[in-house]
């Protein structure tokens, strides 16, 4: 066989594995909305929200085989020297649009919610269906450059669904979690239209 | 190759093969009531089936059809939820499906029996049809700038193979030539939508009546 056959044939293959690896990344655009995903609650590991009517959507992985995942949220129970401890629910974002060229981005956002000490899963499971109002809770933004929750601001969250999907096996056994949220630091950052809807494995909640 | 190039294909050998022949041809026009057995909130629909056959010869028993369903709506649910405090944190809304099909279908009718009166029974097998499925979706008095419906459904416009069967039976009344036709067709044959919907694709089932006009006698 010719050197060049061998060389257009390696060429095909890889350009195979390429395309193979090539999926589109979940994200199900909402016609009342540009830019961002519908609300859902079937684990499809969304969170999209307008920043200061910039639409954001949580980055993605793409490993070279194996298509593309969303990245998941960091659910934390942050510990404080105060009455109350926090939860604590981040995600990496990213501007869903880059083509806008917005000159500053966000590369996180939290919900911070006031908790009792001895709060535990089943107390994060009773929050199911229930709405918390700008009084208790907050939320945060960062850049690369500020430090984390330095951008605080008052938050609305409603978890519209919190559900545990048991396997017997405690491994393979879910969170599901989807939801509203919106809010404002100060005057200059509004968050608008968030909504998530994730399943995480039950063994990434330490509480 | 895509559908749409497959189905000009298949129309211009269907039309080439006819052409050539020379023999009694028939319409058939019909139209009835249908109903989606793929789906348990049942879809209804008024469907115009037409079928035209170019042969004459009992041993060229192919034929085309061209179904087309125009939608009678069919209501569902969505459950909407807010963030506003001064607002009901959740409402159920109204939603309103209109679900379009159009098929076209490149077939082969198989006799069963004629009766002493002329009258005869058929079996319309389809191996495969192009179908596309329009499914326009509506929420009633839905306040989109305060509530979000969850899960909600989309307008879709899909378009993929089918499979169909239909027993015809052909008969007189007074010198009018008459067909029933009961008609059933799989959904579409293609993957699972990435985006799970409150409805899957749709599979007819038609019950028409109407005429069938003979020509080039």
């Amino acid at each position: 066989m010719k050197k060049e056959t061998k060389n257009i044939i390696a060429l095909f293959c890889c350009l195979s594995i390429l395309f193979v690896s090539c999926n589109k990344r979940k994200f199900f655009p909402d016609p009342d909305d540009p830019g961002l995903s519908r609300l859902t609650s079937r684990g499809y590991d969304i969170v999209t929200m307008y920043i200061n009517n910039v639409p954001y959507i949580n980055s993605y992985q793409k490993p070279i085989f194996g298509g593309i995942n969303n990245t998941l949220p960091i659910i934390t129970k942050k510990i404080t020297n105060s009455a109350f401890d926090t939860l604590r629910i981040s995600w990496q974002i990213e501007i869903n649009n880059t083509s806008a060229g917005y000159n500053q981005s966000y590369n996180s956002i939290s919900l911070l919610l006031p908790i009792s000490k001895s709060f535990s899963s089943h107390d994060f499971l009773a929050m199911n269906g229930k709405r918390f109002p700008t009084d208790s809770n907050a939320i945060a933004v960062n850049y690369f450059y500020n430090y984390p929750d330095t951008l605080i601001g008052k938050s609305n969250i409603y978890f519209i669904n919190i559900k545990y999907n048991s396997s017997g096996n405690n491994s393979n056994s879910t969170y599901s979690l989807s939801g509203l949220f919106n809010g404002n630091i100060g005057d200059s950052i509004l968050i608008t239209k968030g909504r998530f809807d994730f399943e995480i494995n039950a063994d990434q909640i330490q509480f | 190759m895509k559908i749409s190039n497959a189905f000009i294909f298949c129309f211009l050998i269907f039309s080439l093969s006819a052409a050539n022949a020379k023999a009694q041809s028939a319409i058939s026009l019909s139209t009835g009531i249908s109903s989606d057995i793929n789906n348990s909130n049942s879809f209804y629909q008024i469907p115009l089936a037409l079928i035209w056959k170019p042969f004459k010869d009992k041993k060229s028993p192919v034929f085309l059809e061209f179904d087309y369903d125009f939608p009678l709506g069919s209501k569902s649910t969505g459950e909407a939820f807010t963030l506003n405090p001064g607002l009901p944190q959740k409402i159920i809304l109204q939603e309103k499906i209109m679900p379009y099909d159009f098929t076209f279908s490149f077939g082969f009718r198989i006799h069963l029996f004629t009766s002493k009166r002329n009258n005869a029974f058929y079996l319309n097998v389809v191996p495969l049809a192009i179908c596309n499925q329009n499914i326009k979706i509506s929420y009633k008095n839905y306040d989109t700038k305060n509530y979000e419906v969850l899960n909600p459904d989309v307008n879709t416009n899909e378009t993929g193979f089918v499979m169909s069967m239909a027993p015809v039976y052909y008969f007189h009344i007074r010198k009018s030539d008459m067909l029933l036709m009961l008609h059933l067709q799989t959904p579409l044959l293609k993957e699972k939508r990435d985006y799970e919907l409150s409805y899957k694709y749709m599979a007819p089932m038609q019950l028409t009546f109407g005429y069938n006009f003979y020509y080039n006698k």
